[in-house]
């Protein structure tokens, strides 16, 4: 028996543990269950899959923490990126021409509608829900990529001009699409990404019970069912198996007698 | 009996042919969210020191190509886009660049070398690229007369692409009979 061995998560053997536990099988491994089925196998697999499909989902789709993003950002120098916008001139401080632009966002005599410390934190906020372009698997945020930096100073201008983190994002999600948000929108076939490995978990669960009843009811008609097969594949054996033929009769009636 | 071996079966076929076609899928080339509708406009300076507005080519078929100096594939396709500017009158078609994260100079010392008479603009900041959708260079957006983003194209162009392109967003916008209508791809290149 194979299931303690196919590497599936510690939770998943726990609860299969416990499972067995619970409705009485004999432990894994007893040789009288030789029934060499693949589907226990296939199900533990299952399970091990949907378990870590549906961790992968909530660690890879969760909100990336924006302590954590703004702590890298921090961190690193801006780096030379491998897109090779970091060759330009400008890479080390936002261009004064970029700064410029961003006061033009504004009509003359308007007030900006965020400044100062809620204007960075709603920046990073954005910032961080949005992918980079260049380095797809982060976010603004975190890139070190020149356009990455580049369109925290678009997201920064628009903020300030008055725009909704809402209205940002859809500035954005016009001219990209929608991969350019980290999280898919929560609807349409997005849904399968965001529900499909909590189904996948609940449908080895479910299998996995299916088996386990029938595992529970197998150890009593192992014995008859061994014995049937064997004794289906040669009559002549039958009574060598559940019996014994005459002359080993006699002389465990002998042995029996003489040990009283 | 005969379900338990079909069914896995199956579905492992299936399965292993939906990965399949994703194989056959570039992820690297996203499609333009921009399809259809109004190319943003901009106003920038020149590389020679003047300026461009978008709106000064309203009515001609633009060939808007994303570049930079230190791109090599940009040195790649440049003579495609020589030969569009060569092929097609200024009243009808304009090849115009934009410099995607370059130093002037760079770029002046780019077309200068490799030639071209086509107008490039300095994007500071990015602001037209991220305008556009931009995220690497070369890219290359055709407009049609009307203004309207028709076609983008990622990675370097070749000829076959500029002229089937082209020549489909001319015969939209021309008079009945003023081009062919029976060359090769011309009605079906137009919206990319």
């Amino acid at each position: 028996m194979s299931i303690g061995g196919t590497g599936g998560t510690s939770s998943a053997a726990a609860l299969l543990a416990g499972v067995l536990r619970f409705i009485g099988t004999p432990p894994i491994g007893t040789p009288s269950v030789a029934t060499p089925s693949p589907g226990p196998t296939v199900v533990a697999l299952l399970i091990a899959a949907g378990a870590s499909a549906g961790a992968a989902g909530i660690v890879c789709l969760g909100a990336p923490a924006p302590a954590r993003a703004q702590e890298a950002s921090a961190v690193r120098p801006q780096q030379r990126g491998t897109a090779g916008g970091d060759r330009g001139v400008r890479g080390r401080v936002p261009d004064p021409a970029a700064v410029e632009l961003e006061a033009l966002e504004l009509a003359p005599g308007e007030e900006p509608a965020v400044t100062g410390q809620e204007l960075d934190d709603l920046t990073a906020r954005v910032a961080a829900r949005l992918r980079c372009p260049v380095c797809r698997n982060q976010s603004v945020l975190e890139s070190s990529a020149s356009l990455a930096q580049e369109m925290q100073q678009v997201i920064r201008a628009r903020l300030r001009a008055g725009e909704s983190p809402a209205e940002v994002e859809a500035y954005f999600i016009d001219r990209y699409g929608e991969w350019i948000l980290l999280k898919p929108k929560a609807e349409g076939v997005n849904l399968l990404v965001y529900l499909l490995p909590a189904l996948l978990l609940l449908g080895g669960l479910v299998g996995v019970a299916l088996l386990l009843r029938r595992w529970a009811a197998a150890p009593e008609e192992s014995g008859a069912g061994d014995a049937g097969r064997r004794g289906g594949a040669d009559p002549g054996r039958a009574e060598a198996d559940g019996g014994l033929d005459p002359e080993e009769e006699r002389r465990l009636a002998e042995v029996l007698g003489e040990r009283g | 009996m005969k379900a338990r071996f079909w069914l896995p079966l199956a579905l492992a076929v299936g399965f292993l042919g939906l990965l399949g076609f994703g194989l056959t899928r570039d992820a690297r080339t996203l499609p333009s969210a921009l399809i259809g509708d109004p190319a943003p406009s901009f106003r920038l300076a020149t590389l020679e020191g003047g300026s461009l507005a978008l709106e000064e080519l309203a009515g001609k078929v633009v060939v808007l190509n994303f570049w930079a100096s230190w791109c090599i594939p940009c040195r790649q396709e440049h003579p495609v886009l020589r030969r569009a500017e060569r092929d097609y009158p200024d009243s009808d078609v304009r090849v115009v660049g934009v410099v995607y994260q370059d130093a002037p100079r760079s770029a002046r010392r780019f077309m200068e070398r490799l030639g071209g008479d086509w107008t490039s603009v300095l994007d500071p900041g990015s602001r037209t690229a991220i305008d556009y959708g931009v995220y690497g260079v070369p890219e290359t957006f055709f407009l049609a007369r009307d203004g309207t983003v028709a076609k983008k194209h990622i990675g370097p162009i070749d000829w076959e692409i500029v002229s089937t392109t082209v020549d489909s967003l001319l015969g939209e916008g021309a008079r009945t009979g003023s081009f062919p209508a029976d060359r090769a791809g011309a009605r079906s290149a137009g919206g990319g």
